[in-house]
């Protein structure tokens, strides 16, 4: 049977800690394996050449799309594929790979890029990125940096077909060292900025100029850079439009300019209704501007959406488990605290391991009905011979949401696992515990004094994180 | 002569009283009136013929449609103008009658201006569709509440329609003339025939709803119109409306709860309604959640001003931020409060609410008081009110400032309110002699007979006897019979006769309570001395009552004393071992606030729950605070003390502390700005 053969094309410079893992997990999918070494100094050639890669010297002339145009030039299977070293394959994405170059009979594919947050960063980011494509001399790649493949396909031709896949290539390259995160910015800056030297216009660039400083935290600069974007695109066949409107408009949002960014919101939701993601942080931000009924009619309608499609770059859980806790905490908020508990268990039905939810519903049950009613809950969920799951809830019992993550700032109801280093003992804290027993007696004293039971709710349930500890210590 | 060009129509009926007003007010723009009268037994017919107009007399056939109809028939001008007998036009500018020869539409808004009481505040303001351009094919639809069709006021195209710079002024719902005529009455009669035409029509329901609240039966009320909010289009003109007197009545019930919930998506529908947001405000501040209220009233007070709207005066500016001030002086964040209260005059001066409550911030934020005045004096009305000014300065206590005001105009008498206020600004100043004489000249213009609020019986006595004067034969007369052995007792051991009391068995009962009454008020006038030498009376103790009226007056640490002597020899009552609780809450001693608390709730007072509750909160934070303290790693338990200070917050809105307003405040303030070396002499 004559299959199609597949080149992988890498460029490297000073990989040698991820190399190895990445060409593994490829190894299977592909018939060559070309890298680039664009001068490395810690032996990433030979760990290639001995994984059995075909490995090309070519010195860094500060061009991501010559480096990178330098391995196709080698390349000899009918099809590429392109990694970056601290990307990995998924299980089972060789056999998946093979079976879409033998039945499609497109130019390019997508794959699904899926950016794994390091320990407590927050959510996970997955983006659609032409990543596999047919080798043919007129296909190559463009721009200093953020170099792009699909131009040259789409000017060599014009109804050239493509096609999304939901083959995830996990990416790992969340570096928790600054310096080289703040070099890394430096440079992106520097390229891009040259880029723009020779193509003033390019909204592509513009865009991921303004990445850039939103990463180094320079809004009031990446902003200008959005919107001269938007500007020179035009959303229906740009690939990148609807990110530029999620990012942009959250931007302005984080910048404070709150009415421009709601409106950029409406806009985008216009342009792509599919997007689940623009739903999710629209009504985000219109609830954290104590607008309830608009926001919680959007959050209802990204949970009714489901993740978005393939074809569009999206965040993990912003049509499943992150708008029902953002709802749950609304309804709490409102204390509406039957609807808070519905939320928060469709949340938990998506992702059990959430703990704020299991946390806010063990407080709120705390206040409702008891602390039976806590110890029913948390023994049906968490199962006794799960100690590394009963610690870690213990823990956050005590805490409130975990710590805040997102990206780019906003009004964002965490939803993280928590990460492990952090978990201590909080005796202290059960010094105070007797104390807010006393209290809560006399509050559950209090009830009955219409029209303050819900006053007194709220007091109890903002003390109840503080008491639930020890329910949760006796029954795991 | 030419076809008329503005036409008058009224509906009427034993009208009398008011028809010819009405009729007056229209005649420098109107040139044609037709009053449609439906069997009138008074002069009405009579006068609407002596002034000019056109009388069509039909039967009444419980249905206001038909009579308009009628009259609309007779009509020969091109525009028509309706106004009811108990309205009166204003602001008739004739030129605008240009602006209607020349336009093309069909018909304007009008701006109706119901007068709901006698202050200038007490104003309802709606609009209607009551000036169009008369035409085949339009006339009135309805028993009641009836419509010019086929366009009408309910319906959405007029969206776009103008407003006609002339306004109607009402005074039909004043609740006397309201009662008076028995209108609501035959409303409801009028409106269940309506709705046996219509069945659940929405509009009839929730005007079924507005006519049981002008009978006072707000639960009926609340029923009607809960069931008219369900049927109503979203479209509806009048919705908005409707939510605020479901509301108004609401609140009237304490049904606090429904109000948050039903109002809030509503708030967003009508984000500019200020009469909405505060009514939801007020329903939050009900229930105890003071800064969301404050966010609410901010809100409100945000909104433009509106003539789309029902809406009452104020509800977008002074009421809201007058309303949110208090808040903020209530959680004694004062600077917010003075910031609020000053918008609140500058929008509205004169209005005494906001005075006061401006005054007392400032004695809060320790201004003195010459500069007090100054500060209010520009907000004191135009012209300015000297009464209202004196009076808000007597209310803080500033007792100097309103009496230099007082005399600053002479120091003639004036009227019997201002001879009031000297005469408490006078004894605040420790001017007894002159407060007495001001009294007794009061005192001997009465007519024989007559009494005097027991304050001011009391103030005359207890002034006399700190000049060491006896009270004259003439203050007797004043007193019932009952009482006068009592104060002719008091007055001679008051004077040294010690064995005055002693024979006095029989009025014991009495008695005891004239001497707590007197104790009090002693405080209140700052006659400590003469409220000292009281509770050293036989029918005692006293030393209880002196130690609460000392706290409740706000000298608190004079009260601590007496206490904590009354505690040793374990004559503190329940209520009085809750107030020292109190005071070691206010001094950061939780615990030992908390023991009190708690010895005071086992005693059976239990108003100190809440206290109890909030003082255990505050040592369980300040626990983890001294954990936090001793941690390494900086930032230990933040989220958890932000949440119980957020508890003791919440409980506040309870309002289980007590307050001190006005002379309190000031007394407080002052007991406790010397407390450094107060407790030094400790």
């Amino acid at each position: 049977m004559n299959r199609p053969r597949i080149s992988l094309c890498m460029i490297v410079k000073n990989e040698a800690a991820n190399l190895e893992a990445c060409l593994r997990s490829a190894r299977e999918a592909v018939d060559e394996m070309i890298v680039v070494d664009t001068g490395s100094d810690d032996g990433t050639g030979d760990l290639a050449r001995r994984l059995g890669a075909t490995v090309i010297d070519e010195p860094w002339c500060d061009d991501f799309a010559r480096a990178r145009n330098a391995g196709l030039d080698r390349a000899r299977g009918e099809w590429i594929l392109v990694l970056d070293a601290d990307e990995i394959l998924e299980h089972g994405g060789s056999e998946r790979l093979r079976t879409v170059v033998r039945s499609e009979d497109g130019e390019a594919v997508l794959l699904q890029i899926c950016h794994e947050p390091g320990p407590g960063q927050g959510i996970a980011v997955i983006n659609p990125v032409v990543r596999l494509f047919r080798n043919r001399p007129e296909y190559r790649f463009e721009g200093r940096i953020h170099e792009q493949i699909a131009p040259s396909i789409c000017r060599a031709r014009p109804d050239a077909g493509f096609v999304v896949s939901d083959i995830r290539i996990r990416h790992l390259g969340y570096h928790p060292d600054v310096v080289t995160t703040r070099n890394k910015i430096a440079r992106n800056l520097r390229l891009l900025q040259q880029e723009l030297r020779d193509n003033p216009e390019q909204p592509f660039h513009w865009y991921n100029l303004g990445v850039e400083y939103v990463r180094a935290g320079d809004l009031p600069r990446a902003l200008p850079c959005f919107r001269k974007a938007r500007h020179g695109m035009s959303p229906e066949v740009t690939p990148w439009a609807h990110l530029l409107y999620k990012v942009e408009a959250r931007c302005l949002y984080a910048a404070g300019r709150r009415d421009e960014a709601l409106a950029l919101f409406r806009e985008g939701l216009r342009l792509f209704s599919g997007y689940t993601d623009l739903y999710y942080w629209y009504g985000l931000f219109l609830l954290d501007a104590g607008r309830w009924e608009a926001g919680t009619r959007l959050l209802r309608k990204a949970v009714e959406l489901g993740p978005a499609s393939p074809a569009f770059h999206r965040e993990e859980g912003t049509g499943t488990y992150l708008p029902c806790f953002a709802l749950g905490i609304a309804a709490e908020r409102l204390r509406v605290f039957d609807a808070a508990l519905t939320w928060y268990e469709a949340a938990l039905a998506h992702e059990p391991r959430l703990w704020p939810a299991l946390a806010r519903i063990a407080a709120i049950l705390y206040v409702t009905e008891g602390k039976a009613a806590v110890a029913r809950f948390l023994e049906s969920r968490v199962a006794p011979a799960d100690p590394e799951s009963a610690r870690t809830l213990t823990v956050l019992l005590h805490r409130r949401d975990g710590r805040r993550t997102a990206q780019l700032p906003g009004p964002t109801p965490s939803a993280e696992t928590a990460s492990k280093g952090k978990l201590s003992t909080t005796a202290e804290a059960d010094l105070a515990a007797p104390r807010l027993a006393d209290a809560d007696e006399h509050l559950m004293g209090l009830m009955g004094t219409a029209p303050f039971d819900p006053l007194i709710t709220a007091v109890r349930l903002e003390i109840s994180r503080l008491r639930i500890g020890e329910v949760c210590r006796h029954v795991l | 002569m030419g076809k008329p060009f503005l036409g008058v129509q009224i509906l009427a009926r034993d009208v009398e009283a008011t028809l010819l007003r009405c009729l007056e007010s229209t005649r420098r723009v109107a040139d044609e009136w037709i009053v449609v009268d439906t069997g009138s037994r008074d002069r009405t017919v009579e006068l609407a013929r002596a002034f000019g107009a056109e009388v069509v007399q039909v039967p009444w056939e419980d249905d206001f449609s038909k009579a308009r109809n009628a009259g609309l028939a007779r009509a020969r001008a091109e525009w028509v103008l309706c106004i009811d007998a108990d309205e009166e036009l204003t602001d008739a500018d004739p030129a605008w009658l240009d602006v209607l020869r020349n336009t093309d539409a069909d018909s304007f808004w009008m701006v109706i201006e119901n007068v709901l009481g006698p202050e200038s505040t007490d104003r309802l303001f709606h609009r209607a569709l009551r000036l169009f351009r008369r035409r085949p094919g339009v006339a009135f639809r309805g028993r009641i509440h009836e419509e010019v069709a086929p366009s009408t006021p309910r319906s959405p195209e007029n969206r776009g329609l103008q407003t006609c710079p002339w306004r109607i002024v009402h005074c039909g719902y004043r609740p006397e003339v309201l009662l008076h005529r028995d209108k609501a009455r035959r409303n409801l009669h009028l409106l269940r025939l309506a709705l046996r035409d219509r069945p659940q029509d929405p509009f009839y329901l929730y005007q079924i709803g507005v006519t049981w609240c002008q009978l006072g039966r707000l639960d009926k009320a609340a029923r009607w119109m809960t069931r008219a909010v369900t049927l109503t289009p979203p479209g509806a003109p009048y919705r908005p409306t409707l939510f605020r007197d479901l509301g108004m009545v609401w609140l009237a019930l304490g049904r606090f709860r429904e109000i948050e919930l039903t109002l809030r998506p509503e708030l967003e529908r009508y984000p500019d309604y200020a009469d909405l947001h505060v009514i939801f405000a007020d329903a939050l501040r009900a229930q105890g959640f003071w800064e969301e209220a404050v966010d609410a009233y901010l809100r409100a007070a945000s909104c433009p001003p509106s003539d789309q709207y029902v809406h009452s005066i104020g509800t977008n500016s002074f009421r809201p931020l007058h309303a949110a001030a208090e808040l903020y002086l209530e959680m004694e964040r004062w600077e917010e409060a003075e910031r609020l209260a000053r918008r609140a005059v500058a929008a509205s001066p004169g209005w005494e609410p906001a005075l006061l409550t401006l005054a007392e911030i400032l004695v809060a934020r320790g201004l003195a008081d010459s500069d007090i005045v100054i500060e209010l004096a520009p907000f004191a009305g135009k012209p300015p009110d000297r009464r209202l000014l004196v009076r808000t300065l007597a209310y803080i206590g500033a007792d100097q400032a309103a009496l230099d005001l007082l005399e600053r105009n002479g120091g003639q008498p004036g009227e019997e309110e201002e001879r009031t206020l000297r005469i408490r600004c006078l004894m605040g100043t420790g001017r007894y002699g002159e407060a007495c004489r001001e009294m007794e000249v009061r005192f001997h213009q009465d007519n024989p007979g007559s009494s005097r609020p027991t304050e001011e019986v009391m103030d005359f006595a207890l002034a006399r006897w700190a000049e060491d004067l006896p009270l004259p034969h003439r203050f007797y007369s004043h007193l019932d019979d009952r009482l006068r052995p009592v104060y002719d007792g008091l007055d001679r051991w008051m004077a040294g006769d010690i064995r005055a009391i002693s024979k006095m068995a029989n009025v014991i009962g009495p008695g005891r309570d004239v001497v707590c009454a007197l104790i009090e008020r002693a405080v209140h006038l700052h006659l400590l001395p003469t409220a000292e030498r009281l509770t050293t009376l036989p029918w005692g103790p006293f030393g209880l009552t002196l130690a609460k009226a000392l706290y409740r007056e706000g000298f608190v640490y004079p009260a601590a004393d007496r206490m904590l002597d009354l505690l040793a020899r374990r004559e503190l009552d329940a209520e009085g071992i809750y107030l020292l609780g109190e005071l070691l809450y206010d001094k950061g001693h939780w615990d030992r606030a908390a023991e009190l608390f708690e010895q005071s709730l086992a005693l059976g007072f239990p108003h100190a729950r809440a206290a109890a509750a909030a003082a255990a909160i505050q040592s369980a934070r300040e626990m983890l605070e001294e954990a936090a303290a001793q941690h390494p790693e900086p930032g230990r338990f933040a989220e958890e003390r932000d949440a119980l200070e957020k508890a003791v917050r919440l409980l506040n809105g309870l309002g289980w502390h007590t307050r001190w307003r006005g002379r309190g405040r000031r007394n407080r303030r002052e007991s406790t700005a010397d407390l450094p070396l107060y407790d030094r002499q400790k």
